[in-house]
């Protein structure tokens, strides 16, 4: 019996152990009962294998090893065009190119395969059409060359012109990965043109970057016409230039543009040799000073960079306001900030970073890549890339000590504003001492202090550093490399000349890491600069001890913050392109997922690209440019300007006739229906419509031509005039002919293309700029007190679509926005009250049977307030309050302004209870919403003039938008709440989406970043096209995808596996991930169309053939 | 560069929200597959009769995508450096590629383009039907 | 005699009204006698200088040749006689823009000329701007009086 049993048991044991052994073989992180788990060798099961980073999904099927690679250090070479990149010969030698013989280049070939592996320009490898490989290390590869025959590959080494992938991690938007053609060079380092920095974020401190060679003929040119650096001089994001000159080429632009740059012949010929490699025929110009000595400007030297020789067609227009624009007089800017190139010529202005720079849409290569091609503004960087670093290579340009030793004025100046603003503080801290500090609006005493102290410190440093800009000498290197913005912003130079400032953790001023101090150094309680974190020294000038570490403090929350920053961001830039990846442009129009539902039946609502948008705000066309590039390219020579009705019946007939035919549709009338939704609604109406009010804005309006309608004049008279005005004003026939054909023309190239993957395109747009935010939390929403999250922590609010957020805001409009008693009024409405804010007295009375407790109203505070709040309403607000438990008739009103609760109980109990109660009814709300924590009268209008119209707003903090839209005197309909997930139960899904577009975009723009509108619309679109609020989590991307492949490389990889096949689920394999997994082509981009070869059909004639023909 | 993913694969807590979830999502496969659409791009094997040939007007854009710009100059270059014969007069020009370009720019590739509908549904364009911008043709060979 | 199309005898006002910006550039602000403009000039002051209350004669022409011929807009040097030889201080610029401003119903009529970044603003009746039309080349010519 007890054999028996010990048998089974043993048994049982064994089928445990057994049991735990094919869990462990499938997944070794179950979780097995102590006994089990004795072996800790560490194995790891089939789920181990898949999942992770690593596993099989997201390390071999989703991203593969590849050949044909090469990484090596970067360096720069401004010799190089844009779209080059210096590869070593060792490289070269090493990655080949299979490229098979032609009768075209036999030859060369047969000269490589002689080479052999070792020799530059040589061959690896040749390739018969049967298959079989030769190795050409061996000596007889001289017969192999004379055996090359048409149709063998050679895989040939690395030549000049060649097609490369370049790359720089982190891979965050596609012009991280762009392709450029070889440059084969001696050295170890890949190099490249600066200008190209910026896409890649690359400098040469030490970077690597990777480099790949398509193998096929189909896999270069599909690289150089979509990935070229030519093609993507733009980024997607928001239609800004990136490519753009950097460093020292902004440098040298500014410091030759100077006004008083000039040049002798001798030195201007040079110069202009500078720009090429004196392949290029240029046209020398007059000089601008012909007498007493012929002088040329740099401003000269410009216009023929831009245009060097009177064959090219090349006519830029454009103005731009530099940083040190004076804000007034345009061209005759004191300080030649304001930049007009005419026809190509450059007529005022020191060019900077707003010209030459990256991120700006009116800038001197934009203005080209639109009005031009990608090609002029390539090489214009290309020129202007040469040119200055062999200027500024001549001209030197470094910087030294004396460039940040202050000036006795500034010296005296800082002590001045310092001891002034000590003094400031000093008297703060004084009347917060004596608490006769004024408050700001929704904040305490201790919070006015700290508000009241950090502006006046901050305004200390800004004064310094504008004291110290103003005296610095012109030729000031960091000066000079500030204006121009290629390095260094004005705070950067104050902090090394006079003064470094506030230092401050977490938007505070240095948190107390002793008892009631910062440092031991200080008192407790200290409150003043010093002690808090201002250093009043300058880099120059060294700092004390207490000021570095202060210091320190600072620059380590940076260093963390980005620590922490990268991997948030990165795993957001992951989930967003898992979400997005497979959204893309179909033929018809629509944005459709993999599985083609409709997401956006028109992309953006208008159809068009977002990377070809010219306008700051995101409309196509900037037509203030156009039009001005329209007058000064058509002279009007001897034509008449057109009168008012003349230019409404020319625009009329050229608007009814390009518009209708250029709508992108092949058979016009048709295809009305298809036509109907993306044109006529979405963006051709409204493009229409903003172009006539445009033309409208410049009709004729001088005030000669005024005068001259307006009274009689003698013939001759009227002739000059007429002539001044249409000099000033006048738009000729042929003028108005081209503006408005070039806008029509570009508005319908700039449509989104059939086939473009928007939604990967989107997601970049989104995640890259979020690893570029700051993560400075929060900020200020108007009123000091009142804290918005924003940054990173905020975009993961919204795209996981949070349902509790950190700062829930509710924006109520008023009925009345005008008066402020009314704004108080709802206010208080709004507000959570509790009655201890309220009362005058709680008291509490015992009597031997029963107890009771006295609440005493404070009527002047409650009419203070305006809360109608009197006994009865308060009696009201204790009997809804459920914890109570109180009946009607134990509370007892007294009069309007006391009431009376009475309480019966056991004796003994009595008095525990009665303390219970007396804390309960204290924080009974007796008027307002119970989410609210509070609210904050915000008057909008209060920063131009205080006196005219006042408009309030209510800023409440808080979640309960319903109760807080159904109070009175709120203006419902336009009230929102930065809630998402709330604004979606009580508003609906649309508006929902326009949240979800509004807050992405606030977040955006209060970090300084403009992203189209476009890709946010997508985002929001993709989140609820369901019907629901979906977050870009797991949850929620499951919910939007079906295919399980693409959930399976995404997270919770096993899970999904073993669901799948428990239920036999079918995958269609349409997605990207799931393509990629399988290796077959996306059907996104060129994948989307298929190739035919068009064969004639042959004209078969039947009969007998003419006998006399 | 400290770009270690963050690793959200690795020991969830919130297992038991999963089953439930799960199931939805099987209810909602299994109604879907019996009216499952067929896949409208995978255009199976070329002779099988596919979808619908054009009958109705094309009401796709005239002008060529760059997709499809690539596309064709890629399948061209290809065929040209496999010695496929030449539709227009070389002027020295080696590089397939090249060849391909000046072939597009006189319109001469000898190619069809099926676009495919959402629907399935496709239209088929001539290369030298289409309207091909012109910008692209001075980006040749990097200079 | 070439046929100028504008000629005046002008005094300095001011030297650089809105402070010193430029080591070797500075602006004049200049009034005229006999037409009475107002005149804001750049001018190379390191070869050419000027001072407050300097009286000069200032021409402006469309072509440095005598015979009246077109200026080519290319740089063409030799010694040939030009309408140059009388003054002492040249340049060549292109207007680039006219414009007009309206005070207490009088017009004035402003031209602006850019002599390669050196810019010159004349501002006065509009009968004087009627002469000159946009993109016009230049040359300003300045003789000391």
């Amino acid at each position: 019996m007890s054999d028996q049993s010990s048998q089974s048991q043993s048994l049982t044991n064994n089928w445990d152990s057994l049991q735990v052994e094919v869990a462990q073989y499938i997944n070794s992180d179950v979780r097995v009962p102590l006994q089990y788990s004795e072996n800790t060798k560490p194995l790891s099961g089939f789920v181990q294998r898949l999942k992770g980073k690593h596993g099989r999904f997201r390390g071999n099927l989703s991203g593969k090893r590849v050949e044909f690679t090469g990484r090596t250090v970067i360096s720069p070479d401004p010799n190089l065009k844009i779209n080059e990149v210096a590869v070593p010969i060792l490289m070269a030698q090493i990655l080949s190119y299979p490229e098979r013989v032609s009768h075209h280049n036999i030859e060369r070939l047969r000269q490589c395969v002689r080479n052999g592996p070792t020799k530059y320009p040589g061959a690896k490898f040749i390739k018969h059409p049967d298959g079989t490989e030769i190795s050409l290390t061996s000596k007889v590869r001289h017969r192999h060359a004379d055996d090359l025959k048409y149709g063998y590959i050679v895989c040939r080494h690395l030549q000049d012109g060649d097609i490369i992938l370049f790359n720089r991690q982190p891979s965050l938007h596609r012009m991280s990965i762009m392709s450029h053609r070889a440059r084969i060079m001696p050295w170890r380092t890949l190099r490249f043109n600066e200008s190209v920095c910026n896409p890649y974020n690359a400098d040469f401190d030490g970077d690597e970057m990777n480099m790949h060679v398509p193998q096929t003929e189909e896999a270069r040119t599909e690289a150089l016409m979509l990935m070229g650096v030519q093609n993507n001089l733009c980024t997607p994001k928001n239609g800004e230039i990136l490519v753009a000159s950097t460093q020292d080429f902004l440098t040298s632009s500014y410091l030759i543009t100077r006004k008083d740059t000039f040049y002798d012949r001798a030195s201007f010929s040079l110069i202009c040799s500078y720009m090429g490699d004196a392949m290029d025929p240029i046209d020398l110009p007059t000089p601008a000073l012909v007498k007493p000595v012929e002088l040329w400007t740099g401003k000269q030297l410009f216009s023929i960079l831009l245009r060097p020789h009177a064959k090219m067609r090349v006519y830029v227009n454009l103005t731009v306001a530099e940083k040190n624009y004076g804000k007034s007089g345009e061209t005759m800017c004191p300080k030649d900030g304001f930049v007009y190139i005419r026809n190509s010529e450059l007529i005022s202005g020191q060019l900077g970073k707003a010209t030459l720079g990256n991120g700006s849409k009116d800038g001197l290569y934009s203005v080209l890549l639109r009005d031009y091609s990608a090609h002029a503004a390539a090489t214009c960087m290309n020129r202007l890339a040469k040119l200055s670093a062999r200027w500024i290579g001549n001209h030197g340009f470094s910087i030294g000590i004396n460039d940040v030793q202050p000036g006795i004025v500034l010296n005296k100046e800082k002590k001045v504003t310092i001891d002034k603003g000590y003094g400031q503080c000093i008297d703060y801290i004084g009347s917060y001492k004596s608490g006769s500090l004024d408050l700001l609006p929704g904040c305490n005493n201790a919070e006015t202090l700290e508000a009241n102290i950090t502006g006046t410190l901050n305004n200390i440093r800004e004064r310094t550093a504008n004291v110290c800009m103003n005296n610095l000498h012109w030729r000031n290197s960091p000066l000079i490399m500030s204006q121009c913005g290629s390095k260094g912003s004005p705070i950067n130079i104050a902090q090394m000349v006079a003064c470094v400032g506030q230092q401050s953790v977490g938007g505070r001023r240095a948190p107390n890491g002793f008892v009631d101090r910062t440092l031991p150094h200080f008192e407790r309680e200290a409150k003043d600069p010093d002690a808090k974190g201002f250093v009043q020294n300058s880099f120059y000038t060294g700092l004390s001890a207490t000021e570095f570490f202060f210091h320190t403090m600072g620059g380590r929350e940076g260093l963390v913050d980005t620590a922490v920053k990268t991997a948030d961001t990165g795993y957001m830039a992951r989930r967003l392109m898992k979400a997005l990846e497979d959204l893309s442009v179909h033929y018809d129009g629509t944005v459709r997922n993999a599985s083609v539902c409709i997401v956006q039946f028109v992309y953006g609502g208008d159809a068009m690209d977002p990377g070809q948008m010219e306008e700051k705000s995101g409309l196509p066309l900037n037509f203030e440019r156009l039009f001005m590039k329209a007058k000064a390219t058509c002279p009007a020579v001897e034509q008449k300007s057109l009168s008012i009705e003349e230019i409404d019946k020319t625009m009329d007939e050229i608007i009814g006739d390009r518009l209708s035919e250029s709508t992108g549709t092949p058979e016009g009338e048709s295809s009305q229906a298809f036509s109907a939704s993306s044109n006529k609604e979405g963006g051709m109406e409204t493009f229409d419509n903003s172009l006539r009010k445009f033309i409208q804005k410049k009709y004729p309006n001088s005030d000669l031509m005024l005068k001259l309608n307006g009274k009689e004049h003698p013939d001759e008279d009227k002739g000059y005039l007429e002539k001044i005005a249409s000099n000033i004003c006048g738009v000729t026939r042929q003028q108005l002919m081209v503006f408005l054909e070039t806008c029509i023309s570009r508005y319908s190239l700039k449509k989104i293309e059939g086939g473009t993957a928007i939604g990967a395109i989107g997601a970049h747009s989104i995640g890259e700029p979020g690893t570029q935010m700051t993560l400075k939390t929060f900020h200020f929403a108007g009123v000091a007190s009142m804290n918005v999250t924003l940054g990173v922590p905020r975009i993961k609010e919204i795209i996981n679509a949070a349902k509790k957020i950190n700062t829930p805001i509710i924006t109520t409009a008023l009925q009345s926005d005008n008066n402020e008693i009314i704004a108080k009024i709802v206010k208080g409405r709004i507000e959570k009250t509790l009655l201890e804010q309220v009362a005058k007295s709680i008291k509490t009375s015992q009597a031997s049977r029963s107890a009771s407790i006295v609440i005493t109203l404070d009527m002047t505070k409650i009419q203070g307030a305006h809360l109608s709040v009197d006994a009865y309403t308060v009696k009201e607000s204790i009997l809804k309050t459920k914890r109570m438990k109180l009946k009607e008739q134990q509370v007892k009103v007294l009069d309007h302004r006391k009431l009376e609760i009475v309480m019966h109980a056991d004796k003994k109990k009595l008095q525990f209870e009665l303390h219970g109660l007396k804390n309960k009814i204290s924080k009974v709300v007796v008027k307002g919403i119970d989410t609210v924590e509070r609210a904050i009268i915000l008057n909008e209008a209060k920063e131009k003039d205080p006196s005219a119209n006042k408009k309030m707003k209510l800023l409440v903090e808080g979640t309960g938008l319903l109760s807080v839209m159904g109070i009175e005197g709120v203006e419902g309909r336009k009230t929102t709440s930065n809630h998402i997930i709330e604004v979606q139960h009580t508003l609906g899904i649309e508006a929902a989406r326009k949240k979800i577009i509004d807050e992405i975009q606030y977040t955006m723009s209060s970090h300084g970043m403009t992203i189209d509108i476009r890709h946010m619309m997508l985002l929001a679109d993709l989140m609820t096209f369901k019907g629901e609020v979906l977050g870009i989590t797991r949850y929620g991307v499951q919910k939007m995808k079906d295919s399980v492949l693409m959930l399976a490389s995404f997270e919770r990889t096993s899970d999904h596996l073993f669901n799948a096949s428990a239920h036999g689920k079918v995958d269609k394999i349409e997605g990207v991930s799931e393509c990629i997994i399988m290796g077959i082509p996306v059907q996104i981009g060129t994948g989307m169309l298929k190739v035919r070869q068009s064969v004639k059909p042959i004209e078969l004639t039947y009969g007998p053939d003419p006998i006399i023909s | 560069m400290a770009d270690e993913d963050y690793e959200m694969d690795g020991g969830y807590e919130d297992e038991p929200m999963e089953p439930e979830l799960d199931e939805g999502v099987e209810v909602e496969e299994d109604n879907e597959n019996p009216d499952d659409v067929p896949d409208p791009i995978e255009g199976d094997g070329e002779e099988k009769q596919e979808q619908e040939p054009v009958e109705r007007p094309r009401k796709t854009s005239k002008y060529m995508t760059k997709y499809e710009r690539a596309r064709i100059l890629g399948t061209r270059a290809l065929q040209i450096s496999m010695n496929a014969p030449v539709m227009v007069e070389l002027e020295g020009e080696t590089d397939p590629l090249e060849i391909a370009m000046k072939e597009l720019r006189e319109r001469k590739i000898p190619f069809t383009i099926r676009r495919y509908l959402p629907d399935g549904s496709y239209e088929d364009w001539g290369v030298d039907e289409l309207i091909v911008e012109d910008s692209w043709k001075r980006q040749v060979g990097g200079n | 005699m070439v046929e100028t199309l504008f000629e005046d005898i002008f005094r300095v006002d001011e030297l650089d009204p809105d402070g010193k910006k430029f080591d070797r550039v500075s602006r004049i602000s200049a009034r005229s006698e006999q037409f009475d403009m107002l005149m804001f000039l750049d001018i190379n002051t390191e070869i050419y200088p000027m001072r407050t209350g300097d009286k000069f004669m200032m021409v402006l022409a469309s072509t440095l040749n005598l015979d009246g011929t077109p200026d080519s807009g290319y740089f063409a040097p030799g010694n040939k006689k030009s309408l140059a030889d009388k003054f002492d201080y040249v340049m060549q610029g292109k207007l680039y823009r006219i414009s007009e401003e309206s005070r207490e119903k009088q017009v004035k009529a402003d031209i602006f000329v850019s002599f390669g970044g050196l810019l010159m603003q004349l501002k006065g009746d509009p009968s004087i701007a009627a002469r000159f039309e946009l993109d016009q080349k230049l040359f300003i010519l300045i003789r000391k009086v």
